[in-house]
């Protein structure tokens, strides 16, 4: 029987203040409190709590059979720890829960592996210590954020004992991806890759959006694809991020999830799977060889600017600097300078709307306030250390 | 017996965008002691004062009170109906969201982009009028503004005596033309910037033309600089006779200095960030330099249209981490700035004058400035240098930084040099050039 494995995903970045040349030397006093305390209360009132209660019914009303994994990041835990700790006990309930699998990312949610790998080992092994704190589960699941992986990165994953990988279609040296197929790079025994299904990702994330209330009738046509075919497939239907708190859009893909999971469990056709089930009822996986080329770990390579590569070259160059300073409030800003939205903002502009609802309007503005931020926490931890 | 002048500006105090406003202000609060003076100027802010001196900012009066009904119809028919709209932005002025932020408004170019006629009805001259006091000195509307401000002025100007018109660059120079013409009083005409600074020889266009034809109008003109004096020479045809310069003051700070929270040495550039400006020579610079001595850091300070192509151009060139943009800064800051800085570096392409490398050496900075500006002839201990040549200039820089004495004999000249600068000597040399016009 087919089955589907739902990777729900959800982060929530840092914002940082503005800073300005003169104020280089001082503290780099430079999470925005204010903003980031509204950014989490937003982000668990309009969308969050809301998907996490249907999650929970869907559980309930399923008796343990929708199961499924998610990836809560460290920075949203962090956040939620800080500002407003109720919330992240029901948090940790929720992800006790025995239908749902953990995935282990980098601690900051950030694509840390273009900085360093061993950086980016250490935010892996935070982020899986962090979960293991609040759920007793050691998690073998991981996923780079944005889904980008390599050679090395496998490797790496593969010597932490990790048993699954999620990505998107990566670049292969040799062999073919098949789609609805575990996956094996031989160099890695005992690392198997879990490929998003494009086509089903692409659905979920439109569907909801064509009607106001789901279709029934597309739901049943979805549902019989996917019960004929072998498919196994994973899904990203939620991602809970900062910049899309939309209460009106994150009603609709609930929604169209709830929708859904009761059309599939009605057919009575399809299974509802967390990851490390399926690793082990879906052998054989189909052998290729990963490539190790460099710009398939940073998916937004095709967008870069001048300005983000130049940031990133500053962010990097001060890795060393920073841990030799031993202070762990300084480590705390630089890794939280590695996920803020502004590296994002860097980039070539989507749409129209890139900058709204973001505290600068053009990729100037944000590339001058984080070189600044950047100058600050270099020039601090250079004279204190 | 004192000179009864009527002193025509664009920008007063708040409202200063450059040079220009600077000096205006200095000037006329220097002359106020040796002369009669009234100032008109589009816009004024009521708590600034010079004592001595009456203003006028047009967007203040009353219309109605000031001038009688068969005043404000006769103004309403002296207004043409012909608007020329034109892209000019002789010295933008950048609005900031914050104090570090920058804004990427761009507007430099100094042709007419398009001309149109637009009907004018009764009543306008009010909106008008308005519009000084709202409006932005500088944006697509400024030529409409400078033909306005010339109509109002002469209006104005029939109410007061005077013997003398000083009129202060091109946007004010319409205005003197038009009340040499109606008095018959002598017209002296201040050149601050030349359009030949801002877009080069190449570009003529609207602003060149009002400027050619006012230097033809005028019975003495009076640049910032020798070189100035050259351009209006060469480049509008103007007989040396008639070109007299007058090199800007500067006004006495209280100067300080405050520890750099870095152990670096700062350099700095400070100015519209302009082609005009040379910026891309700074940073060009400033590569050269950090290559051979890396204890450095670099600030711009200041805003323009050219500012997005240059950060880019520091990100591409990778000495971001040691390059720092200020924006905009307020007097406090610059002077806070000058405080904290070792060495400045002004690489302009073409600089009238350049009051900024003066106030630098009040702060006992030494300065690197351009061949090619108004500066150079105040400030012989001044490294001089052609705006291209950034092999020079980056080694003067690294002279400074790596010689001590050489530091420190440049900090003593310039205090030499500054001392022999002032605003008052600017408005005795200023009286003469009166004293030779008036009948």
């Amino acid at each position: 029987m087919p089955a589907i494995c739902f990777y729900f995903k959800a982060h929530c970045p840092y914002s940082i203040k503005k800073t300005s040349f003169f104020e280089f030397g001082q503290y780099p006093d430079l999470i925005d409190d204010e903003q980031n305390s509204r950014n989490i209360s937003n982000l668990l009132k309009h969308n969050l709590r809301p998907s996490l209660e249907v999650l929970e019914d869907l559980i309930a009303s399923s008796g343990g059979s929708f199961r499924f994994s998610m990836n809560v990041s460290g920075t949203l835990l962090d956040l939620v720890q800080y500002y407003l700790p109720s919330d992240y006990q029901s948090l940790s309930l929720f992800l006790k829960a025995k239908e749902i699998e953990p995935v282990i990312s980098p601690y900051f949610s950030s694509a840390v592996n273009l900085l360093s790998f061993n950086e980016f080992l250490v935010q892996v092994r935070l982020h899986r210590e962090k979960i293991y704190t609040l759920t007793g589960i050691k998690s073998g699941l991981f996923s780079n954020p944005d889904l980008t992986s390599n050679a090395g990165m496998a490797d790496m994953i593969h010597k932490q004992q990790f048993r699954g990988m999620i990505m998107r279609a990566p670049a292969v040296k040799n062999g073919k991806i098949s789609s609805g197929y575990i996956h094996r790079d031989q160099k890695f025994k005992n690392l198997k890759l879990i490929l998003v299904n494009e086509k089903f990702l692409e659905i979920f994330l439109k569907a909801p959006f064509r009607k106001k209330n789901p279709d029934r009738q597309f739901l049943k046509k979805i549902v019989h694809e996917i019960s004929r075919s072998r498919t196994l497939l994973i899904l990203i239907p939620i991602d809970v991020h900062i910049a899309d708190i939309q209460p009106e859009s994150t009603a609709r893909k609930l929604n169209f999830i709830k929708y859904f999971v009761e059309e599939a469990m009605d057919s009575g056709n399809i299974e509802f799977r967390k990851p490390s089930e399926v690793l082990t009822t879906n052998d054989p996986s189909v052998n290729l060889e990963l490539s190790d080329k460099k710009d398939q770990i940073g998916s937004s390579y095709k967008n870069d600017t001048v300005l983000r590569k130049e940031a990133i070259r500053f962010l990097c160059s001060l890795e060393d600097k920073i841990k030799k300073a031993g202070d762990r409030e300084l480590l705390y800003l630089w890794r939280i300078m590695q996920s803020t939205e502004h590296l994002d903002k860097m980039l070539l502009p989507e749409n129209y709307d890139f900058f709204t609802g973001f505290p600068a309007y053009s990729m100037h503005e944000v590339y001058l306030e984080y070189m600044n931020a950047l100058s600050c926490l270099d020039i601090y931890t250079r004279k204190n250390s | 017996m004192k000179p009864k002048v009527l002193m025509l500006g664009w920008e007063f105090p708040p409202e200063i965008s450059g040079g220009l406003g600077i000096a205006f202000h200095a000037i006329c609060k220097a002359l106020a002691p040796l002369a009669e003076v009234t100032i008109i100027v589009p816009k004024l802010d009521k708590t600034v004062k010079i004592p001595g001196a009456e203003i006028i900012g047009i967007g203040e009066i009353d219309l109605d009170k000031f001038f009688e009904e068969e005043e404000i119809i006769k103004l309403e028919g002296m207004i043409k109906d012909n608007r020329i709209e034109i892209d000019v932005s002789p010295y933008p002025v950048y609005p900031l969201k914050t104090d570090v932020s920058v804004t990427t408004t761009t507007t430099t170019t100094t042709t007419a982009t398009a001309t149109k006629t637009v009907s004018r009805t009764p009543g306008d001259i009010h909106s008008l009028h308005k519009n000084f006091r709202d409006a932005e000195l500088y944006g697509n509307e400024v030529v409409n503004m400078v033909r306005y401000f010339a109509e109002i002025t002469e209006l104005i100007a029939s109410k007061l005596s005077f013997d003398i018109i000083h009129a202060h660059d091109w946007m004010t120079f319409e205005a003197g033309i038009r009340l040499k013409k109606k008095f018959g009083k002598p017209l002296i005409l201040h050149v601050h910037s030349l359009n030949f600074d801002r877009v080069g020889p190449e570009q003529e266009g609207v602003v060149y033309q009002i400027e050619k034809d006012a230097f033809q109008a005028a019975d003495m003109i009076l640049p910032v600089s020798h070189y100035t004096g050259s351009i209006i020479r060469e480049h509008y045809e103007v007989e040396p006779e008639r070109i007299s310069p007058v090199h800007n003051g500067i006004d006495p700070v209280k100067t300080f200095k405050t520890e750099k929270k870095f152990p670096e040495k700062l350099i700095l550039f400070m100015g519209r960030i302009t082609l005009q400006k040379g910026p891309e020579y700074f940073l060009e610079t400033a590569s050269k330099v950090i290559d051979k001595y890396p204890a450095v850091r670099f600030a711009i300070a200041g805003t323009g249209d050219q500012l997005n192509r240059l950060i880019e151009e520091g990100a591409y060139i990778e000495i971001s981490q040691k390059l720092h943009f200020t924006g905009f800064l307020e007097r406090k800051k610059v002077y806070s700035l000058l405080s904290m800085a070792d060495i400045f570096c002004m690489p302009s392409i073409s600089e009238p004058f350049g009051l900024t490398a003066l106030e630098a050496v009040q702060f006992g900075i030494p300065v690197i400035i351009t061949k090619k500006s108004g500066a150079a002839e105040v400030l012989p201990s001044a490294f001089l240098a052609d705006f291209w040549d950034t092999d020079l200039m980056a080694s003067q820089i690294l002279s400074l930084l790596t010689d001590q004495n050489l530091y420190d004999s440049k900090v003593k000249e310039g205090k030499k040099d500054i001392q022999k600068i002032s605003w008052n000597k600017t408005a005795e040399n200023i009286l003469k050039e009166y004293r030779k016009v008036i009948p």
